[in-house]
Parts: structure tokens; sequence; C-alpha cells
């Protein structure tokens, strides 16, 4: 939910967009909706959840990289992703 | 001097056992650190809740009855939670290496409408989670 998002960003200390899908639409186009069993907070009526999922997208809009999670309680590791952006990424010419 | 039942006693380490490990447990959660393999939890857990009704099977008072029940609660809940942890996506359907990344259009943060197309020709980072965790 938008207004959730503004109101917790400065938990995370993030500088990136955030964007929300309750619809799962975004999710959806991307095939990443979790049909098994899944578990969402009380006061969110979610129907269902993304997989946590990590992509790396290049400049021509191709996916160059991604990590799916198997377990919703674990994510990518945060050294696994930096690694990747740096065999994937030219970080140089951005 | 108050004698303490020993029902109370045993929920009374059941309670500190469930909270503390359930303490590390989200610790972790919050570091993204949890173990893949979760057994080891998931026997303390249990253990934990096994206890509290053990407690229960002693005897003790209302008071006592109260860390046996919360140590059960605590104890069943997480490893049930490991139980149902596995995701399933729709193998032909899931995004794959090489694949475009398809269009999209989303509301930020700020309530402002975002277009994918905002990002041709920048490298990208998108992640999916599910919550604040």
């Amino acid at each position: 939910m938008p207004e959730v998002i503004a109101d917790r960003r400065h938990l995370h200390g993030l500088q990136a967009t955030m964007l929300s899908d309750q619809q799962l639409t975004v999710t959806d186009k991307f095939g990443l909706r979790n049909e098994g069993f899944h578990s969402a907070p009380g006061s969110e009526e979610a129907e269902a959840l993304p997989v946590p999922a990590t992509l790396l997208i290049n400049k021509l809009g191709k996916v160059v990289w991604m990590d799916l999670s198997a377990d919703y309680q674990r994510r990518s590791d945060p050294s696994v992703v930096l690694a990747a952006m740096e065999a994937h990424f030219d970080i140089t010419d951005d | 001097m108050i004698a303490i039942k020993t029902g109370t006693k045993i929920a009374l380490l059941a309670a500190v056992i469930a909270a503390a490990t359930a303490r590390y447990w989200f610790y972790l959660a919050a570091e993204v650190a949890l173990p893949a393999d979760r057994t080891g939890f998931v026997i303390v857990f249990l253990g934990a809740a096994a206890l509290g009704v053990y407690a229960l099977i002693k005897r003790t008072t209302w008071l006592g009855a109260i860390p046996a029940i919360f140590a059960i609660v605590v104890g069943a809940f997480l490893p049930f939670t490991v139980s149902i942890s596995t995701q399933i996506v729709e193998r032909d359907s899931v995004i794959k290496v090489g694949d475009a990344m398809p269009q999209f259009t989303s509301i930020d943060g700020h309530g402002q409408a975002f277009d994918s197309l905002s990002l041709t020709d920048h490298l990208v980072l998108i992640k999916f989670f599910r919550a604040h965790w």
C-alpha cells in the first residue's frame, strides 16, 4: 500500500523507488505469484503474495541475472546480489 | 517462603527457552540471515512447547499456566511457519534470464504513477518482496 510504503520507508534507509503491487499485476507480469501456501499479515487483505525475487536488468531491458527464493523466510543474500551486479553490470558506464 | 510448584518451574523454563529462541529467530530474520536448514530451531521450539505441555500435566497454578501456554503457542507456531514456507511458482510463466523485462506501471511511495519505460537505458535492480522484514 502506497501510504504504508511512505510511512515505513525510513526504516529501510532506502534510496530506491518502492512500488506497491497489491493486485499482483506486476508480479504476474513477471510470473512471480506464489502458488503455494502463503502468510500475509492479518491487516493486509492479500489473496496471494509474490515469491521473493531479485532481478538485474541491463540497459537493453534484458534480464541478465535473477535469484528466486524457494522459501519466503529466505532472501537473496546482499553479498550474492553485489557479486552478481559486479559480474553483470559494467558499473563504470552508468 | 512460598513453595513454587514443580509445574510452574517447568513452565517458566519452557517460556524462557521459547522467548529467547524466538528473539534470536526474529533477529536473524531482520538480518536476512535465517539459515536454510532450520531443523535446530524447530527442535528447540518443539522442545519448549513439549515442556509447556509437561508443565500443565504436572499441574501448576493458573498463574503458572500463563508461561506454559506461552511456550506452547510460540513453540508450535514458528515450526508451523517453517513447514509452510516453501514457495511454488508456475514454471511456464516465470521470467527467465535472457527474457525482456515486461513493461509495467504502478504507484510509488509518494502516490505518483510509475512507468517502467522510465528505466530504459538504465541498469536496474528489481526486488520483489512481501513484507517489511
